[in-house]
């Protein structure tokens, strides 16, 4: 028995192999493999282990079972009185929240505010508890449509989540008579958050608020994207350390002020402890760091003392069986496995008695490492400023700005003066470190686009990991800082000769909506070209219909694609006119990723907005390259060629960029948005126009795409670039009906989300769609 | 969880990256009683030839990297008979309960707990090693019923070779003087015939369980050197 507690880790992947079987029983035959190796394993040690092991796997696997309750709500209209259980979050003129429908299944709340006084009503009145009869309908949520893209489908199925519920409106809210201790504690966060933002300046406020409440809600997006970049994210987040420090303060002040130990225990152990992890929002890091915590409380009271591997372990399989779904959240596997790796660690570090410089050094370094394969999992990036930032932050932030952020919260409770002295002083530290981060996320390339890892890739990483920590553990030398780092910069030239080697290109129509954007990455990685950005309208808003920051394709949706494919630059952007819905996601784009250049038609006139945008991009080091019909270059055995516009044309569509590209096997042709007479003009200049794949014009419009255009062209393939119940009503049956007149097999990125082809100079290899 | 071999407190041993999946129930001394014990690897300098730390002894007892006792030795007919000794840790009252416990009394299971450090000790001092314990004579075998020394030896990594025998036991050593010892003068050691041929030409470390004065491991080197061995060394739990 004490050995199956002492290895209790090893019990968490009986348990995390469960939920991902039941998740992924696709793939059922690797995980009953992956299971028969490890339990043969265990089992030549000991037999009592490996029975346990199996236990938990067995009982992990029926608990995720009949934790996955499938849903019982239908869609279609749903009026319902519901009371609120969630913070409800407002973003300029949207609302959201979650409710708890008759106490069994939850639904995601979305509702469209009608005017500045449904906006002040809602944000004065919708608290925790109160009673709202909501009118609205239930619609699935959109399924992922890009590939690697964030799913947003999956991942409120994994909160239980299944229905969106769109309201059209509300009444009758009131406060219900009392409130349980629960709905206290909630209102009084909600409450903490209000009095933190509006007694403090900011950016401080939006810190405390972070810090103590766990709440990143009024932080503006850039800056959250800057934190994140650059590796320091989880500063913002409530963490294990924080009631680490809070519990131990508390201990030492209770016991210091006369109370007999065992209360103090008791206290902090059943009022202390929940109340903190409600306070704080239930983030799984700080779940983790309370469970633990209470284990260690309570051992003088039961006599039953764990180490801390056993607490973080028995934490871990609690929160699980519970949530197993908690498994796929990106904090719940960095609180725990950074936690893990320092516990594992604690003991070497202790024996070389390093100095305390040294010992931070190597705790940043240890975290950095074990941290690398879920960062490049999740975000496919690695910040190279992330190891140096984090060695000067870390202390930073724990040292001065949380205690500083209870302090003056303290303060400003009791000693306003005081409190808000202090309170500029610390908000001009907050300000200088955000104006930092901010400025070093404007250097993209300090940034690595590493792309998604594959299945294999994430072994070797992971088993590379281990092997480098074994190593340290084994060779007590200075040397081996420098195999840390060949082990960092040996991934790196593995992925770099991966790319290199690669004869793989491919064509990815990126589904932006309404709009236009094709993704060329050309093989050996010998170039990367954008054909549009996509975009969207911009329609004027009135102040209170303004969010933190509005929606942009390019940075919402090409810029995660570039990264999953590990693409740091971009050769070229090629804008083919300048519609909104072909050009306004550069945006998003220009200093997120370098652009080497950005090439247009001689005959493109850019406006005011649009001079703007040209005028950032050559700022960032963008050269601005205008191309004549008729001028062609080739990058390794790719063949570029301009087929257009030769005349002005009388509108932005006539003057659209025609470009056939020849690589490998197929002729591809891309026409933005060239309507006919363009196209009986293109035919007219150029009798061999016939091309294997075809972007369809102008979204499949029908006053593009003429029979004989189609007939002169004749694809195999024709790709309509379209938003799903679009305004303009495309694609035009008309259109349609030609293409299948002539028997051209036609996919649409409305129906199949972003659709890739991919090839080898010889052939094509694949068509993948997002959706079947 | 696990007890403590000695004052039988339960502890919990440290679980590090290289033992992550070894799924072993170790024994070993929980930390309080870990303290007790003076690491002789610790000290700035050790005895270049009996690995005491020369830190503890009076100036007047050191020359240069040599204690004074290895100068004597090294001086006269024993010159170069034993290449090195390397122990764990200084022979301080603690362990010389410890000791006594494991020894007189019989508390075999107590040396278990050394396992990590013995094998610590082989892999820095003593690689490509053939371990040889030191044997005691079966008189003693019958009274004590286990060679400590062959207990500690089967705790390494590589399997002992128990080439020598002790034909016959002089006092014990521990209850004869330093003068006593060293004029033991006729050999207790011989090689046992059977075993003898596989260890030709290779270094030898003798496996013992004090290093006192040193006659003990030097006689037994001198037993050894039919053997040729290309060294002969030896390593002990306590100096």
């Amino acid at each position: 028995m004490s050995l199956v507690i002492r290895y209790c880790y090893l019990l968490v992947l009986a348990a995390m192999m469960a939920i991902l079987a039941i998740d992924h029983s696709s793939r059922l035959i690797w995980f009953l493999l992956a299971l028969g190796g490890i339990f043969i394993y265990l089992l030549s040690k000991h037999r009592g282990f490996a029975l346990a092991f199996l236990a938990v796997f067995l009982f992990f696997t029926l608990d995720s079972v009949l934790q996955d309750h499938p849903t019982r709500l239908v869609a279609g209209s749903m009026n319902q009185r519901v009371q609120l259980d969630d913070r409800v979050l407002i973003d300029g003129d949207t609302m959201r929240t979650t409710v708890l429908l008759d106490g069994k299944e939850r639904v995601q709340v979305t509702y469209k505010m009608k005017s500045k006084e449904d906006k002040q009503f809602l944000d004065a009145h919708l608290k925790i508890a109160q009673v709202c009869h909501f009118y609205g309908t239930l619609k699935r949520p959109d399924p992922v449509s890009n590939f690697d893209a964030f799913d947003y489908r999956q991942y409120l199925k994994h909160q239980g989540i299944y229905w969106e519920w769109e309201l059209a409106s509300y009444d009758q809210c009131y406060d219900p008579p009392s409130l349980t201790v629960f709905e206290r504690l909630k209102r009084g966060r909600q409450k903490g958050i209000r009095f933190v933002s509006s007694h403090f300046p900011k950016p401080w406020a939006n810190m405390v608020n972070a810090l103590v409440f766990a709440d990143k809600d009024d932080i503006n997006p850039d800056l959250l994207d800057a934190y994140q970049n650059l590796g320091l994210i989880h500063l913002l987040a409530v963490s294990g350390l924080h009631v680490g420090v809070l519990i131990g303060l508390l201990y030492f002040c209770l016991l210091r002020l006369g109370f007999v130990k065992q209360h103090v225990h008791l206290f902090l152990l059943l009022v202390v402890l929940p109340a903190y992890v409600l306070l704080t929002g239930c983030t799984p890091s700080v779940i983790r760091a309370a469970l633990m915590a209470a284990f260690l409380l309570s051992a003088p009271l039961s006599k039953i003392k764990l180490s801390p591997l056993t607490s973080l372990a028995l934490a871990c399989l609690f929160t699980l069986v519970f949530q197993p779904h908690t498994l796929y959240s990106v904090g719940f596997q960095l609180s725990y496995l950074i936690t893990f790796a320092l516990i594992v660690s604690v003991e070497t570090m202790r024996h070389r008695s390093y100095s305390s410089i040294m010992q931070i050094f190597i705790t940043t370094g240890i975290a950095e490492v074990i941290a690398l394969p879920i960062l490049l999992y999740n975000f496919y990036t690695v910040s190279l400023l992330s190891f140096l930032l984090n060695l000067i932050y870390i202390p930073l932030i724990s040292l001065i700005i949380l205690p500083g952020a209870w302090l003056t919260l303290c303060l400003t409770l009791s000693v306003p003066s005081i409190g808000s002295l202090i309170n500029r002083g610390l908000n001009i530290v907050v300000r200088y470190m955000n104006e930092v981060l901010t400025l070093l996320n404007t250097f993209p390339s300090l940034t690595l686009s590493i792309g998604k890892p594959s299945i294999v890739g994430m072994t070797l990483l992971i088993l590379g990991i281990l092997a480098v920590f074994i190593l340290w553990e084994k060779v007590n030398h200075w040397a081996i800082a420098f195999i840390f780092i060949s082990f960092v910069l040996g991934i790196a030239l593995i992925h770099w000769l991966s790319m290199e080697i690669s004869p793989r290109g491919s064509v990815t129509f990126i589904d932006v909506g309404q709009g236009d954007a094709a993704l060329i990455v050309l093989p050996h990685h010998q170039g990367v070209y954008l054909i549009d950005t996509g975009g969207s309208l911009p329609y004027p808003k009135a102040q209170w219909q303004k969010k933190k920051r509005e929606y942009n394709v390019g940075r919402e949706v090409i810029l995660p694609q570039l990264k999953a494919l590990g693409i740091h630059e971009l050769t070229a952007v090629m804008i083919t006119h300048r519609d909104f819905d072909h050009m306004e996601g550069i945006r998003g784009l220009i200093g997120n990723i370098p652009i080497k250049s950005l090439m247009v038609s001689n005959f493109f006139t850019p406006t005011k907005t649009e001079r703007d945008w040209l005028k950032s991009l050559r700022n960032s080091g963008t050269h601005l390259i205008r191309v004549k019909a008729g001028e062609q270059w080739s990058v390794g055995q790719s063949h570029f060629q301009v087929l257009w516009p030769e005349t002005k044309g009388k509108d932005t569509n006539d003057q659209s960029l025609v470009l056939r590209v020849n690589m490998g096997s197929l002729n591809w042709l891309f026409t933005g948005d060239l309507d006919q007479e363009g196209e009986r003009g293109l035919l007219s200049q150029w009798q061999d126009i016939d091309a294997d794949i075809l972007k369809v014009g102008h979204h499949g419009s029908k006053t593009s795409s003429s029979e004989a255009f189609l007939k002169a062209v004749s694809p195999k393939l024709a790709i309509i670039s379209v938003g799903k119940n679009n305004h303009y009503g495309h694609p035009s049956n008309e259109v349609i009906k030609r293409l299948e007149e002539q028997n051209i097999k036609t996919l649409r990125t409305d129906q199949k989300g972003a659709i890739r082809i991919e090839f080898t100079s010889q052939k094509v290899l694949s068509i993948k769609t997002v959706k079947p | 969880m696990t007890h403590c071999l000695w004052c039988g407190v339960s502890f919990t041993p440290p679980i590090r990256w290289s033992t992550l999946f070894e799924l072993r129930a170790t024994e070993g001394y929980c930390k309080k009683c870990q303290r007790k014990l003076a690491p002789l690897l610790h000290s700035a300098a050790l005895c270049r030839l009996c690995g005491r730390s020369l830190d503890a002894l009076e100036p007047r007892y050191v020359a240069g990297d040599m204690c004074s006792d290895c100068q004597q030795w090294e001086a006269g007919e024993w010159r170069g008979v034993l290449e090195k000794n390397r122990s764990l840790y200084s022979y301080n009252s603690f362990l010389k309960e410890l000791m006594t416990q494991f020894k007189f009394r019989g508390d075999a299971a107590l040396i278990k707990g050394f396992k990590d450090d013995l094998q610590r000790l082989y892999h820095r001092f003593f690689k490509n090693y053939l371990p040889v314990p030191i044997p005691i004579s079966p008189s003693r075998m019958q009274e004590r019923a286990f060679n400590q020394a062959l207990l500690m030896a089967e705790l390494l990594p590589v399997e002992p070779v128990p080439v020598l025998q002790r034909t016959f036991q002089n006092q014990k050593q521990s209850k004869k003087t330093k003068s006593e010892r060293l004029q033991t003068i006729q050999n207790p050691f011989t090689l046992a015939e059977k075993q003898a041929s596989d260890v030709m030409n290779r270094p030898i470390v003798l496996v013992d369980d004090i290093y006192t004065t040193g006659s003990t491991v030097r006689q037994a080197a001198l037993a050894l050197q039919e053997l040729h061995p290309s060294r002969i060394a030896s390593m002990t739990l306590a100096r």
